[in-house]
């Protein structure tokens, strides 16, 4: 015996040095590539770093800077990546918080802090930037959006109605068609909506990309997802770049039956939790349909893959304080981890901080899985308070 | 085959590799420090991602977009000197002096970090540690730095940015006993969780009610030898892992983690298989004392990731291996009665003792892989 136990230790410790090296490691040579840079995917960045160079030399100029911070939230938005958000604070931070900084910068502080969920301090910037200039297009906008994602509704339409005077019927109409949308007045926001992409200016992609979204959004509340899908191509088709769109057409698939289409839409895009999230959704759902069919399953080994890396990512961000992903993380708890205790706490952690109709949602599927009635009625009276009609969230309450 | 059909299954290869790449995410921006206070020294790990050093040091010198391993190594002493001045730490007898650079890489979920590893020097024996944070400050307001500190035995993590840039981090000052009292719950927790120490223990115990007879195992007649056996066991097990664990914490003997916990693993292997497979019957105490060696490196290990200042070593040792020790014996008296009770019965002998022992070899076994090859296929580690 003690021979034999000689051999295998032996064996271990002759094989354990000469293995794999563990992490952190020496790189095996000069020409290893450690790091694919952002630029290369998305070339419009090279021209950030000059801009950035010119604003180092010259930081007393205004315009620069601000040209600089816009880019880099366009940058996120287009990229899906939380790092230009922060880009754009350190270049708008040279005005210490909460003193007087021009308008211009406290809108942009704003939608910066927009994109990364702090609503509250997103609010008192642009309060304060609209009270150095009441007319501020931007700065109505964007609190207009801020108050509906909070569901303070009448505050909204006021900014909207606000927008009519600056920036022209067309912004102020989506701007009203949006909360419609949102409170149960679908036959409007549809007439306003598409009113609104009838007339807005042919190069106006913003407006258009704004308008078909809304219009995809609201035939899937009314119950009708192929008109839906139709806006949602149509609206991809003007901005094939925007994550909000995208996003919610994943949705829209993934409630139509179609997870095919939603491996399509997002494989590229894997980079951007959300996406991900609906990529795991998708392949969650073929694997479901492969067993009950009783054939092979191929999917569960990138399902396995996909739902270890979201855990891994919303790790990451908990660690750090992150809590931009609550909703997202909720959806991952009910649908992918099955436990939907824990799916329930978190989206009403999420309800605390934002109430548009997918944290409706969430909220509503977590509580009903888990059987908590106290909670499935409180948003049934949310929901008769506002009105809010949605044919998927009536399909719920019904069963 | 035709070329065709080798061209697509290459294809499907190649497309199967894509897809079981890791997918890096987009998330904002942190970094990794860790501390380990000892004595008067901070031994630090700092972990930067590459691309954020790119943002502030342009380390892509051809600008073709992608970082290589020449481009950033060039760079080290300007990678290290941008890092260090944007970190001060003190402890109260002034500033501690970072020495000691290596630069090496690691990868986190999104993306290649540069990995900084130093040694920083304070005057005296650090009692408290002040730690200000400043990097990337004018460039990213959502930077942020996750700061672990291990610091007498305790861990300390925080998360520093702009609006908290600094964080004081003091050994709690309490009195030698309820110092004690920690390390010894550590102790016992870690011998709890540490589920090889415990297949280990399980492998050699498991055979005490029975005894070999030729080629059959026999239930013991009487406990006594039964209990004399598990008792010179644990002695064993416990005197062996007492003096490397002693000897690997005063720095007398320092084998490398890796080598220790795949030599652990293979230890668990050889035990159950004895099982299964006799070859050592009589004098079990013996392999328990060999292999009890072994494992006493392990928990050392546990006790230095603890962060000991050197006055409280002793205590810190003590403490510690009472509480493996408390915990060994918990264990031992509930399972020495159900063995004996079981020992007659045909599922002690083949379910429990053979079919138990097999699968216990086979969990070492996959740990040892694991640990020698740095994989990861079980859910305990």
């Amino acid at each position: 015996m003690f021979r034999s136990l000689k051999v295998w230790i032996g064996l271990g410790l002759a094989l354990a040095p000469a293995l794999v090296p563990a992490a952190p490691f020496l790189p095996a040579g000069d020409e290893v590539v450690l790091e694919t840079l952002p630029v290369r995917s998305d070339p419009a960045l090279a021209a950030l770093r000059q801009q950035r160079l010119a604003v180092q030399r010259n930081p007393a100029n205004l315009d620069t800077r601000l040209t600089l911070a816009r880019d880099y939230i366009e940058a996120a938005r287009r990229n899906g990546d939380p790092r230009f958000l922060g880009y754009a604070q350190s270049t708008l931070s040279e005005w210490p918080d909460g003193a007087q900084a021009p308008a211009p910068v406290r809108v942009l502080r704003a939608t910066a802090m927009q994109s990364l969920h702090q609503f509250t301090q997103a609010l008192h910037e642009l309060d304060g930037a609209l009270a150095q200039s009441p007319a501020n297009a931007q700065a109505l906008l964007t609190r207009a959006t801020i108050l509906q994602v909070l569901g303070r509704y009448t505050e909204a339409q006021r900014d909207c109605a606000a927008l009519l005077r600056s920036s022209g019927e067309v912004t102020s109409a989506l701007c009203l068609a949006s909360i419609a949308s949102v409170t149960g007045k679908l036959g409007n926001a549809r007439t306003l909506a598409q009113r609104a992409l009838d007339h807005a200016p042919d190069n106006d992609s913003v407006l258009k990309l704004w308008a078909s979204t809304l219009l995809a959004e609201t035939a899937a509340r009314e119950g009708n997802p192929s008109q839906a899908a139709q806006h949602f191509q149509q609206a991809l088709a003007i901005d094939a770049s925007d994550r909000y769109a995208r996003t919610a057409y994943c949705d829209l698939l993934l409630d139509m039956g179609k997870p095919q289409q939603v491996l399509e839409l997002t494989a590229a895009l894997m980079k951007d939790d959300n996406l991900l999230l609906r990529h795991a959704l998708a392949l969650k759902a073929m694997s479901v349909a492969a067993r009950n069919s009783g054939g092979a399953n191929p999917w569960q080994a990138q399902l396995k893959q996909d739902i270890s890396e979201l855990a891994a990512r919303h790790a990451a961000a908990a660690q750090r304080g992150d809590r931009t992903h609550l909703r997202e993380a909720a959806r991952f708890e009910l649908r992918l981890r099955d436990d939907p205790r824990a799916a329930l706490k978190l989206a009403q952690e999420n309800w605390q901080v934002q109430k548009e109709p997918a944290d409706v949602r969430i909220l509503l599927e977590s509580a009903q899985a888990s059987g908590d009635e106290a909670a499935t009625r409180e948003i049934g009276a949310w929901m008769r308070t506002t009105g809010l009609h949605d044919a998927q969230l009536a399909a719920l309450l019904k069963t | 085959m035709n070329p065709q059909v080798v061209q697509r299954w290459i294809a499907i290869l190649m497309l199967a590799l894509c897809a079981s790449l890791p997918v890096q995410a987009h998330k904002s921006s942190d970094s990794y420090l860790h501390l380990t206070v000892h004595g008067s020294d901070v031994v630090g790990q700092w972990d930067i991602a590459l691309r954020d050093l790119d943002v502030a040091l342009d380390l892509d010198g051809d600008g073709d977009g992608q970082l290589t391993w020449g481009e950033v190594r060039q760079r080290k002493d300007q990678i290290a000197g941008f890092a260090m001045q944007a970190l001060s730490l003190r402890s109260a007898g002034g500033s501690c002096i970072p020495g000691g650079n290596t630069l090496l890489v690691d990868r986190h979920s999104d993306g290649a970090y540069a990995v900084l590893e130093f040694t920083a020097h304070c005057a005296a024996e650090v009692t408290e540690l002040r730690v200000a944070y400043h990097l990337f400050t004018n460039l990213d307001a959502g930077h942020r730095g996750l700061l672990n500190v291990a610091f007498g035995g305790q861990t300390y993590t925080q998360v520093l940015g702009p609006a908290a840039p600094s964080a004081v981090i003091g050994a709690v000052q309490s009195s030698a006993w309820r110092q004690m009292s920690g390390y010894l719950l550590t102790g016992i927790e870690h011998i709890w969780s540490g589920f090889d120490h415990l297949l280990f223990l399980f492998s050699l115990l498991l055979p005490a009610v029975l005894l070999r007879r030729g080629r059959k195992w026999e239930p013991q007649a009487r406990w006594q030898p039964a209990a004399m056996e598990v008792f010179r066991v644990v002695t064993a097990f416990t005197a062996a892992h007492s003096l490397t664990l002693g000897l690997a914490t005063f720095g007398v003997l320092h084998p490398p983690a890796r080598l220790t916990e795949s030599a652990i693993a293979l230890s668990v292997v050889a035990a159950a298989l004895n099982n299964v497979f006799p070859l050592v019957s009589g004098r079990r105490w013996l392999v328990a004392f060999c292999f009890g060696l072994i494992h006493g490196f392990g928990f050392a290990s546990v006790l230095s990731d603890l962060g000991l200042p050197r006055a409280s070593l002793a205590l810190a040792l003590v403490g510690f291996n009472v509480g493996v020790e408390l915990g060994q014996l918990a264990i031992v008296a509930v399972f020495l009665p159900c063995a004996y009770a079981l020992r007659n019965t045909q599922i002690y002998r083949s379910a429990l003792f053979k079919g138990g022992s097999a699968m216990i070899a086979v969990v070492g076994a996959l740990w040892f892989a694991e640990r020698a090859f740095d994989l990861r296929f079980l859910p305990v580690h």
